[in-house]
């Protein structure tokens, strides 16, 4: 716009001024990586919904009613919008075939998205008057888990950024950083796998005659778990997609 | 290690495990904060790498820009290993004061520096934290506008409250701080007359002017002068790369003192926020937690200081004051200096370190040698007997320094600075613990807050002054329009009385008895000490 106006205010022609537009925007088009903003942006949203979880794990049960309920309505919004960029792609590769592998990508990930807004859901629960919340010791186990999970998805996020890049200028080091973030990544699930096993029998072990937090603690530590499932679902179809379009090896 | 030959005078460069310091560096030339940084990194400590623009620069802060830019930046970069500006892999800075004789919170301090539209990216890059690199940006461009424009800062925080409808600003999500970013640049081109600067080179440079200019301000002059320190010794500049203490979960800032600097005791004394930058911690706008905090978020870290901060005292032979940042879980120590204390902890301090080997019986009591007998024990609340009824406190709060005074409420300074001139006792009632209203201290007696930290840079002041100091009292609230205040169910008018309880963190309505409990057995201590040298000197002149 600036100069344009500066064209313009040397009373340069009007097809002048639209050419050099034409040709800066098209500069600009041709620098942005569409695919890796929707991207990036799903995964800040997979991140705020991890965020969120481990401060509800660390804050155990002395919160309101209407603090845990702003919680599980924070979380299903962020899973919306996570949602919605799910969708936009989809849209996007109905028109361009180089989306689809966007869009797979963006599948697995939503997984994670949904698994985590799902374990919100079910952490609130636990903070029901009626049920007083988890023993300190199954909650710090269940947080190292989402701990964990939450370390991946930043991996995640750092991956992507770097993969950005790779696919820009495909500079040596930031392929090798790229794989070395993505194994990172990947190698959180077993660990997650590890974690999960840990948390479920602090779980039976604390809560063996309390049915209801049993049942509560367990199935978030499993929905924990495939989030961690999903992230090594998404991490492979990222290394799929930056090997596809640069052509490094793994 | 650089060339000396071609190494700038008066610039420094810090990184541990390195020899860098070209020309010699001093306490004078480089300031206490940044010599002690300095120090930290030779005894292995690992702190931030940083350079420093010498206090000669002071007077005259333009020449330091060419020596900065040409060679200083340079090796920041070689030893940090990012560099300033880049997209993929940016440095960002904190450009810190620090004169050789501390000021706590006279000065201005940038954070974020270096964090622009283009390396925004690669930030999210090194930290995979969108939530920490929109939040560290929305902060730059505030602190910025106000520290180096010159906008008021009430420009941005009405902006916050906008956003978040008056609930905490830390409930914000990533998508939310990047729309209040553009929206704070938005403010800044309207009020400032000109675009944010995109230019990293140009943030660095005006951000060191601001800060060298900041020894000029009013409330740092207005220190220098209840202090009696030379205004000619000047400030220098610390450029230091940043460790992010809000890139999430196991991530925070904290502040604390090696012993306790109220009584002296054995033990750490520390404030700490999860998912927080230091200043949130000392700016003492924001409550923090303690030491248990930590350990229990952070326990690798939480070891690590506790090693930490046993070095610090055998290298500086005194109780520290230290600030740090964990990123990730790892510990960076910011830096430190000497902590400042009650007459009460400083003899304690002096003592213990003699019985611990750290000091000599001549430093001790040359540390000793102003303090009072009379210093030594606490004012506290009068025991009742069986005919009287106790007394309940009608609040609770953390106690930043010790004692008990009862006074009158003042809401601000100008109210204080009246009432103290007609020789009455005041006490201070503020919302946050703000180094503003340090010259209002000079006339209270003591200082109760609602909300900041016990190692905010206004309760330290208030412990040098002597003055009983409570903070972050949760139940406190303050209407500054019909000048009253509220603590729990009970209404006060401004000019009511109150009385602080600086040892139990309590807060009493009206006059509160209060006697002196003297330390039997720190005065025995103080005395054979003296003896001691009293002995000693007569030997070594024969008298």
């Amino acid at each position: 716009m600036r100069i344009a106006s500066v064209m313009l205010r040397q009373q340069l022609p009007m097809g002048m001024v639209a050419d050099e537009a034409r040709m800066l925007l098209a500069r600009v088009l041709r620098k942005r990586t569409f695919e890796f903003d929707l991207l990036a942006e799903h995964a800040a949203y997979c991140h705020a919904l991890a965020l969120a979880l481990c401060s509800a794990l660390e804050d155990g049960s002395t919160v309101s009613a209407e603090q845990n309920s702003n919680l599980v309505l924070h979380a299903k919004a962020w899973e919306r919008k996570a949602d919605h960029l799910l969708m936009e792609a989809r849209q996007r590769a109905e028109r361009q075939l180089r989306w689809v592998p966007v869009v797979e990508l963006l599948e697995k990930s939503d997984d994670v998205a949904d698994a985590l807004e799902e374990a919100t859901f079910i952490f609130s629960m636990t903070r029901l008057d009626s049920l007083a919340g988890l023993p300190p010791i199954v909650q710090a186990a269940l947080r190292r888990l989402a701990d964990t999970t939450l370390a991946a998805i930043q991996d995640q996020i750092k991956a992507i950024e770097i993969a950005r890049r790779v696919s820009e200028s495909g500079e040596p080091a930031d392929s090798e950083l790229f794989l070395q973030t993505l194994w990172r990544m990947l190698r959180a699930e077993r660990l997650c796998d590890e974690l999960s096993r840990q948390a479920r029998m602090k779980i039976v072990v604390a809560l063996a005659s309390v049915p209801v937090n049993l049942l509560l603690a367990s199935d978030l530590a499993n929905t924990i778990e495939k989030a961690s499932d999903g992230l090594l679902a998404a991490g492979h179809a990222l290394r799929q997609m930056v090997i596809n379009k640069t052509g490094i090896s793994a | 290690m650089k060339s000396s030959s071609h190494w700038p005078k008066h610039i420094y460069l810090i990184a541990s495990g390195e020899a860098t310091h070209q020309h010699k560096a001093t306490r004078e030339s480089m300031g206490s904060k940044a010599y002690n940084l300095l120090r930290m990194a030779e005894i292995g400590l690992i702190v931030p790498p940083a350079l420093v623009i010498g206090t000669h620069f002071t007077r005259t802060p333009d020449e330091c820009m060419l020596p900065l830019f040409a060679v200083g930046l340079a090796a920041l970069q070689d030893v940090s290993g990012l560099v300033f500006g880049d997209a993929r892999n940016p440095l960002i800075v904190s450009v810190r004061s620090g004169a050789p004789v501390s000021m706590p919170g006279m000065m201005e301090t940038l954070l974020n520096i270096g964090l622009c539209d283009s390396t925004a990216p690669g930030l999210l890059r090194q930290t995979g934290n969108p939530r920490l690199v929109w939040d560290a940006y929305r902060r730059l461009i505030a602190s910025y506008a106000e520290v180096v424009a010159g906008l008021p800062g009430s420009l941005f925080e009405a902006e916050i409250n906008r956003t978040t409808g008056g609930l905490d600003e830390r409930e914000l999500d990533f998508s939310e701080l990047r729309e209040l970013t553009a929206r704070f640049k938005s403010i800044y081109q309207q009020n400032a007359g000109s675009a944010f600067p995109q230019d990293v080179n140009e943030q660095l440079s005006g951000a060191v002017r601001a800060v060298f200019a900041s020894w000029n301000s009013d409330k740092a002059q207005a220190y220098r002068h209840i202090n009696g320190i030379d205004a000619a010794m000047g400030t220098a500049v610390t450029i230091q790369a940043m460790a992010f203490g809000n890139s999430g979960g196991h991530s925070g800032a904290g502040v604390g003192f090696t012993r306790d600097p109220t009584t002296g005791d054995r033990k750490l004394w520390v404030d700490f926020l999860a998912n927080a930058q230091g200043e949130d911690v000392v700016s003492g706008r924001r409550n923090a937690h303690g030491h248990q905090a930590m350990a229990d978020l952070v326990p690798g870290a939480w070891r690590s200081l506790q090693e930490a901060v046993q070095a610090l005292e055998r290298a500086f032979g005194d109780m520290q004051d230290f600030e740090f940042t964990v990123q990730e879980g790892v510990l960076h120590m910011l830096q430190t200096r000497t902590g400042k204390r009650t007459p009460l902890a400083a003899a304690r301090i002096a003592m213990d370190l003699l019985e611990e080997g750290l000091i000599d019986a001549a430093t001790a009591h040359e540390r000793t040698a102003g303090l009072q007998e009379s210093d030594m024990g606490r004012v506290q609340i009068a025991p009742v007997d069986d005919k009287q009824t106790p007394v309940s406190p009608r609040a609770r709060a953390a106690t930043a320094c010790p004692g008990v005074v009862s006074g009158e409420i003042a809401l601000d300074g100008e109210r204080a600075a009246a009432r103290a001139a007609q020789g009455v006792q005041v006490v201070l009632v503020r919302q946050d613990a703000e180094t503003s209203d340090i010259v209002a201290l000079e006339s209270a007696v003591g200082l109760l807050t609602q909300r900041g930290a016990r190692t905010s840079h206004a309760a330290v002041v208030a412990r040098q002054l002597g003055r009983v100091c409570l903070v972050g009292c949760d139940n406190l609230h303050i209407e500054s329009e019909a000048r009253t205040i509220r603590l729990g169910d009970l209404v006060l008018q401004e000019g009511d009385t109150i009385t602080l309880d600086g040892n139990e963190g309590a807060v009493y309505d009206g006059v509160v008895a209060a006697v002196m409990v003297p330390d039997a057995a720190l005065v025995s201590r103080l005395r054979a000490l003296r003896a001691s040298h009293a002995a000693g000197h007569q030997r070594r002149h024969g008298a």
